[in-house]
């Protein structure tokens, strides 16, 4: 009788390149910077930030109506921030160039989601919250309810 | 540049409600003050960030309905205050009748403007505020189920500006508009753009409780109302004053000019609308009256051949509903006129021949047939040509004007025999003077005229009746011509119409080759040869258009006897179980006359020979009577007296009849003429040929077409009956006539008789059950 042998090959899987964000060396650094921000938080210390505005206003409608509806900022190159957490803002650059949000601590996550839900970047706003539903526990569960409140979200809240 | 710091400290969550509304109430002062700025044009000396802040912080302390309503009360206040110091000082002069104090509109158009400039005013801050207010629309709009703060705004501007209840603003602004419109609609050129601004306006304002746009309930049905209202009156006048082209342009005219208008400055949901309006007050409500237009309606333009404005009148008019309906009722009534005038003039022509065709003047008979296809051709070709050229090609009016040329060519019972004698023409003679293609294109439109015919089977009988007179006696010119011809019928009716007249060709193509046998076989036998050339076409007597029972009796000289029994030993000798019969009625002979002059030889019929030769055994200037040429050569009389005539009163006078005349009547003597001369050596007696049939022969015809159609009925009753073997009677009445109408319109009496018929013949029965059900009996 005749026996037929099959053999199969594994195929060579076609990967996909491997793309590394170009953004992340113009995170706030003055090479084509066309706008600076100065930060002022609520301690009153001033910080200089470099950015870029079809950057900034590509991801964030408020950036977009700050730079370009016909009010004093739209004529001017900087731009000044008050009440507004220096550490938050750097992190809120960072996510809106490279689309990468890192939260270590409680304090870190609502400063950043009073400035995200300010700018309304949605996206930080809802890892900032996630972040806290991770975190909660006996101790910052009343804390973190009134944040939520705060920020009108009732699934964390409850 | 300002750097500026705010007093406020740092923003912690409020402790007590008292420092809250504090805080409140002086951030609101700071906004409120904002948006006047904004409203006096300062916005860019304003802090974006520090209003938006501001904002974002009064609804983050959930403070967002006070800062909701507050920013409403701020732009109704600044609204207010532009009704009345910017759009009420611009009012037009005197309100209702500003059309008469104003012929330009000015007033109005100054209106219009100062309202555009508001509008853009407010609806640049309200971008402005929505911008600073971003956070407010997102977090507590949504919650609190309002309007985002933009249409906030465009409300306000509704109900405060467009619908004020202080001052006439609405009134105004409608009257101004429709004003507009009606002078540009006279010929006034206006400021569009502001027309435009105000309509665009009103769209985008949206009517609270219909949910609609403020345009659409408050302007649109006015505008409808009134275009509607002007457009009545200028129908009215329009028809009165113009005739129907020129009312049709003016018409194509406003139609554009409305499309025009809707496409610059109103609502494209409008179109449809203000097209219905003028399409109903100019052309549904005057559709008859420019249809009917003395010296320029549609009959006009049909005879003039107003090709344009045919066109014209066929767009425009199908734009309605009935307009198409009505026009192609009018063009098919036209076309039955004309037809019913044309075939009046042939019957007129033919009883005022009465008499003549009687005394042989049959010329003029065939001339009428030729005349009459002619006719109708021409107005085929113009029909054709209008509804190439004005009509698209509709296939609508193509049939409706085809059933208006079925009609009255069907009107004229005489239009089968007519249309095979115009084929007849245009194959014997036509070749003459007209090309190949020519001749073809002619009998392409003659097939068009064909088809209209019902009784196909009258027609098939004259083809062949006059095929056969073409073919017997070498009259047509193309056996290529008489081939197509019959291609473009087989085309048209089938195979089975035209076996027949395949066959009658056949026919001629087997006998010259018998002929060249027949010659060979005298040269090899030894029986003495005739003295005559004799030639033989021998027919098939179904193909053939002959009636055997009434075989024409005829006493051929001896001579030719003999030849015919020589020939009839060799073909019989061929063909067993064949019978012949001689059809003396239809040959022809040459034979050569001595006259005084000189020698001429004489092409003639069969009879004509027959009547000459008698003249042979007859002294210089002995005649012969009527009664005895008829007794010794046994001629049947009609055609006795035609082939008398032929030789007696045409062109060739061979004989001289006593008394002289044009009629053969009973006692009439006839002479030699031994005077005869001729330019000519040759000459062909024409046979005073009855082209057009005289009355007798018409019914004749006709009865045999009665019997045919007997047999084709009960034929096609059979075959059917066969198939279903059972069936009802309107059933099998239907059947039958779906079978027949290609050929002929059976009558449904008909075909009952022929039931009838077929049951007394034991072919079917009536079912035991129901009277009204056949079964085939096989």
């Amino acid at each position: 009788s005749l026996l037929v042998k099959f053999e199969i090959h594994e195929s060579i899987i076609d990967a996909q390149p491997i793309i590394n964000n170009p953004f992340d060396k113009l995170v706030n650094s003055p090479r084509f910077s066309d706008i600076k921000f100065r930060v002022i938080d609520s301690k009153s210390r001033e910080k200089l930030f470099y950015a870029h505005k079809g950057i900034l206003a590509s991801s964030s409608s408020v950036f977009e109506a700050m730079l370009t509806n016909g009010m004093k900022e739209t004529f001017e190159d900087e731009i000044q921030l008050c009440q507004t957490n220096h550490s938050a803002f750097l992190s809120l650059l960072k996510f809106i160039y490279t689309f990468k949000v890192n939260i270590t601590s409680l304090c870190d996550a609502e400063n950043l989601l009073a400035l995200a839900d300010r700018f309304a970047i949605v996206p930080v706003r809802e890892e900032c919250l996630r972040y806290f539903r991770l975190e909660l526990n006996y101790d910052n569960v009343w804390g973190i309810w009134a944040i939520a409140e705060k920020y009108s979200c009732t699934k964390t809240s409850t | 540049m300002s750097s500026r710091k705010q007093p406020k400290g740092k923003i912690r969550p409020p402790k007590k409600p008292n420092s809250a509304d504090a805080q409140f109430n002086d951030n609101w002062d700071r906004l409120a003050q904002a948006i006047r700025e904004i409203h006096k044009k300062n916005a860019s000396i304003l802090s974006f960030e520090e209003l938006y802040r501001n904002a974002y912080n009064m609804v983050l302390h959930k403070n967002g309905d006070k800062l909701y309503n507050g920013v409403r009360e701020v732009i109704t206040q600044h609204l207010e205050e532009v009704a009345v110091s910017q759009v009420v000082p611009a009012f037009p002069l005197s309100g209702a009748s500003s059309s008469q104090t104003n012929p330009n509109g000015a007033g109005g158009a100054n209106f219009l403007k100062v309202l555009k400039t508001v509008w853009e005013d407010h609806t640049t801050c309200m971008l402005m505020i929505r911008d600073i207010l971003m956070y407010m629309d997102r977090v507590y709009a949504k919650t609190a189920n309002v309007p985002l703060v933009y249409d906030l705004g465009l409300d306000l501007f509704r109900d405060t500006i467009v619908r004020s209840q202080n001052y006439p603003i609405q009134n105004h602004l409608l009257e101004v508009l429709l004003q507009q419109i009606k002078l540009e609609r006279e010929n006034e050129i206006i400021d569009r753009t502001n027309v435009k601004a105000s309509i665009d306006m009103l769209l985008e304002l949206t009517d609270a409780s219909t949910k609609d746009t403020v345009y659409a309930t408050d302007f649109e049905n006015k505008f409808l109302e009134t275009s509607s209202e002007y457009y009545r009156v200028e129908g009215q006048m329009l028809v009165g004053e113009y005739d129907a082209p020129e009312y049709m342009k003016k018409v194509d005219k406003r139609l554009n000019e409305e499309e025009q208008r809707v496409r610059h400055y109103l609502s494209q949901t409008t179109e449809p609308k203000i097209r219905n309006i003028v399409e109903e007050e100019l052309i549904s409500k005057h559709l008859k009256t420019v249809i009917e237009m003395e010296n320029s309606g549609l009959i006009p333009m049909l005879r003039n051949e107003k090709m344009d404005d045919l066109g014209r009148m066929y767009k425009l008019f199908g734009r309605v509903v009935k307009g198409h309906d009505e026009m192609k009722s009018a063009i098919s009534d036209y076309i039955r006129e004309l037809g019913k005038a044309i075939n009046e003039t042939v019957t007129s022509n033919t009883t005022a021949e009465g008499g003549n065709a009687a005394s042989g003047d049959k010329q003029t008979g065939a001339t009428v047939a030729v005349r009459w296809v002619q006719e109708v051709l021409d107005l085929k070709d113009k029909f054709d040509k209008v509804q190439n050229l004005a009509l698209s090609n509709d296939k609508a009016f193509q049939t409706s004007f085809n059933e208006a040329f079925e009609y009255f060519i069907n009107k004229n019972s005489k239009s089968p025999e007519f249309i095979s004698l115009f084929i007849d023409d245009n194959l014997k003679k036509g070749l003459k003077g007209k090309t190949e293609e020519e001749v073809d294109s002619v009998l392409d439109k003659t097939i068009t005229l064909f088809r209209f015919i019902g009784e196909k089977d009258v027609f098939e009988r004259y083809y062949k009746q006059h095929l056969a007179k073409r073919l017997l006696l070498g009259r047509s010119v193309s056996d290529d011509a008489e081939r197509g011809m019959i291609g473009k019928l087989k085309v048209e009716c089938g195979y089975q119409f035209t076996t027949k007249l395949e066959g009658m060709f056949n026919d001629m193509r087997i006998s010259s080759d018998t002929m060249t046998d027949f010659k060979e076989y005298l040269d090899k036998s030894v029986l003495e040869k005739p003295k005559l050339d004799l030639s033989v076409t021998v027919l098939t007597s179904t193909f053939w258009p002959m009636n055997l029972s009434a075989s024409p009796r005829c006493n051929l000289p001896p001579e030719l006897t003999k030849a015919c029994g020589t020939f009839q030993n060799f073909y019989l000798g061929r063909h067993s179980g064949r019978r012949l019969t001689w059809q003396s009625n239809m040959g022809t002979a040459d034979i050569r006359g001595s006259f005084k002059a000189r020698k001429h030889e004489l092409n003639v019929s069969t009879y004509q020979m027959v009547i000459l030769l008698m003249f042979n055994d007859k002294q210089d200037g002995e005649s012969l009577s009527y009664e005895q040429i008829k007794g010794e050569s046994d001629i049947p009389e009609a055609d006795l007296k035609r082939n008398l005539q032929s030789l007696a009163c045409a062109k060739y006078k061979i004989l001289v009849k006593e008394p002289k005349g044009k009629e053969i009547n009973p006692g009439d003597q006839f002479n030699f003429n031994n005077d005869f001369t001729a330019p000519l050596q040759r000459i062909k007696i024409q046979t005073v040929a009855s082209k057009v049939e005289s009355e007798g022969e018409r019914k004749e015809t006709r009865e045999k077409v009665e019997e045919a159609r007997k047999h084709q009925t009960e034929a096609a009753i059979v075959r059917i009956m066969k198939d279903r073997k059972t069936m009802e009677h309107n059933l099998l009445i239907a059947e039958v006539v779906k079978q027949l109408q290609s050929r002929f319109m059976p009558n449904p009496a008909l075909i009952k008789k022929r039931i009838e018929a077929l049951i007394e013949r034991e072919y079917l029965e009536r079912a035991t059950g129901d009277r009204r059900v056949y079964n085939y009996l096989a």
